[in-house]
């Protein structure tokens, strides 16, 4: 392409190039190129996507005069944008609730926005007004830190697929009700609620994220689930309170929270999953394979709990195309030396003819050496053939007894022949 | 391992250069593939508005793109090298990109374009594009009224 020295190189490109790249650049730059010819005045303002935080302003130590300016900002910014904005996103610590930003939700549900992220800042907790359910049709909607109170008429967000909900105040009755009524919810993440109770039915789910203070899950209706996450926190009364309530239900929890899930690619659990997943009567054997299941990673998993290694140990065995294993140990130093209880679980027929034909890689971290703990390393090195890596690292609580877990690893005998042993020893 | 029915294209820049690429890796551009998929039969197929030099850039990039081993990582870096060209360079790949319906190239072009034009003042851009600034004094004066707010 021979190039007229004078031509002008951009202004005559397609509108979808240029606003491929405007949308590439800060909103304050976007909104400058109105300077620079006047052809340029207002390719700024037909952009459908607008993203807002703390530097489209300049910052200064009276928090007031900043937040009064990206107020400004956000509000002109709007006015004088022409047409469709189909993705909004607000990040801010300045901006807690005003009227402003009910008054920016009006006007985008006029825009037909879908997708929508609100970050606000720490304070006061901002109430979404009713304008925020007319967006109907929005596909994706992100809140952090904001209070939700969906009005009694409201059906639902038909077109939603993406929901991520951080530090978010809502009636416990009202999120379960909002995931039902999400038909197309394929992603659902919810992080920092406190001591909730969540019955999830979500036919279209394939995504799950749960991170806080979870009295109770379950997932009734996720059939298409491929992945789950989940960090589950319990303050120690809780944990008790949870299990004395338990003994009494006849339900497994395994059953009520992986029941249902047969799709299912990759699980991850922190904290208290194991824990939660164990409680309950666990007397019938888990009814459903994970032929799908490849990769698991479980931590804080506590292998003085025999109940706990029973989950552990039943997830692994119902998952006969696992891959990747990735387990981390809680270190309990008074339990160290003692004889576990119940070790003749071990023997149970359905574990002793498992072989788990796919598992390539295993990782144990934290490793206290207890005996559960050690037996769990030897049935994987003995029902794992086509085993590549196994790699242990002791927990740097363990002062004594690496010697003695390393003597114990190297009896264990391997169904594989590749398989290696790492042992990851840092000084201590 | 490619299999035996594993088809070549022949793909031809606007000067005539033939470039032979997998089907696989080429049906990336959106284009080739609508082609591809109509049933084309062309021997070679004319891609009128890039020319060779173009050409062989965009087939780098959808290389290293459609090789499953190279990670996220190494991807980053092979754009962090390969967006490095004369600014005149990265608008023609643009245009390619388009003209070809090349989504994942396009994106990283125009975020290099982005990138640069972040660094620069008002001035700068107009004359790296070439933009003939045709407001009066008044009329420029009007739109930083108008957008007092991003100015200031």
């Amino acid at each position: 392409m021979i190039m007229d020295f004078e031509q002008d190189l951009i202004s005559d490109l397609p509108q979808s190039i240029i606003e491929t790249i405007l949308i590439k650049l800060p909103i304050r730059d976007a909104v400058r190129t109105s300077i620079l010819s006047s052809r340029w005045r207002y390719k700024w303002a037909t952009l459908t996507q607008l993203a807002f935080d703390d530097n489209c302003v300049s910052l200064c130590n009276d928090r007031a005069i900043v937040e009064n300016n990206l107020s400004n900002f956000i509000t002109r910014c709007l006015f004088l944008h022409d047409g469709p904005i189909h993705k909004f996103s607000l990040s801010t610590s300045y901006l807690q609730f005003s009227y402003d930003i009910d008054q920016w939700l009006l006007f985008l549900s006029r825009k037909d926005i879908k997708e929508l992220v609100l970050e606000l800042g720490e304070g006061e907790w901002f109430r979404a007004p009713s304008f925020l359910f007319s967006c109907k049709n929005l596909t994706h909607l992100e809140l952090v830190r904001c209070e939700l109170d969906p009005p009694p008429c409201f059906k639902g967000f038909f077109r939603l697929k993406y929901l991520n909900l951080q530090q978010v105040l809502i009636p416990p009755d009202d999120i379960e009700c909002l995931i039902a009524s999400c038909p197309l919810l394929e992603s659902l993440t919810l992080s920092y609620f406190d001591s909730l109770e969540l019955t999830v039915s979500a036919p279209n789910l394939k995504y799950l994220i749960l991170e806080g203070e979870f009295k109770d899950i379950s997932l009734v209706n996720t059939p298409l689930l491929v992945f789950i996450s989940v960090a589950m926190y319990m303050t120690d009364d809780i944990a008790d309170d949870i299990a004395e309530h338990f003994e009494q239900s006849s339900s497994y929890n395994f059953n009520k929270f992986l029941g249902g899930v047969p799709q299912l690619e990759k699980l991850i659990g922190h904290i208290y999953f194991t824990k939660y997943l164990s409680i309950g009567n666990h007397e019938g054997c888990i009814p459903i394979t994970y032929h799908q299941l490849k990769f698991i990673e479980l931590y804080q998993v506590s292998f003085d709990d025999m109940k706990e290694v029973l989950v552990v140990l039943q997830l692994i065995v119902n998952s006969p195309n696992l891959q990747e294993l990735q387990i981390s140990g809680s270190f309990n130093s008074s339990a160290a030396t003692q004889q576990a209880p119940g070790l003749d679980f071990w023997e149970k027929r359905c574990f002793i003819d498992c072989t788990m034909g796919r598992l390539k890689t295993i990782k144990m971290t934290d490793v206290s050496g207890v005996p559960h703990e050690m037996k769990l390393i030897k049935f994987l090195l003995e029902h794992s053939p086509s085993l590549e890596t196994m790699s242990i690292a002791p927990s740097s609580y363990l002062t004594e007894g690496r010697l003695n877990m390393l003597i114990d690893l190297v009896s264990f005998r391997r169904a594989s022949t590749r398989a290696s042993i790492i042992f990851i020893h840092e000084q201590i | 391992m490619s299999s035996p029915e594993e088809k070549t294209l022949i793909l031809k820049s606007s000067d005539n250069e033939e470039f032979l690429v997998k089907e696989s890796v080429a049906v990336q551009c959106i284009t080739i593939k609508n082609l591809v998929e109509d049933g084309c039969d062309l021997d070679a197929i004319p891609l009128l508005n890039v020319d060779s030099k173009n050409l062989a850039w965009i087939i780098e990039f959808m290389e290293k793109y459609a090789d499953s081993t190279s990670t996220d990582a190494e991807k980053k870096d092979f754009d962090t090298e390969f967006v490095k060209k004369p600014f005149n360079d990265v608008l023609g790949l643009i245009l390619a990109a388009n003209y070809l319906n090349f989504p994942a190239l396009m994106d990283v072009m125009c975020d290099a374009c982005a990138n640069e034009m972040k660094l620069w003042s008002v001035e700068q851009v107009r004359e790296k594009f070439h933009i003939q600034n045709d407001y009066t004094e008044e009329e420029e004066k009007a739109v930083r009224a108008e957008n007092f707010w991003a100015f200031e």
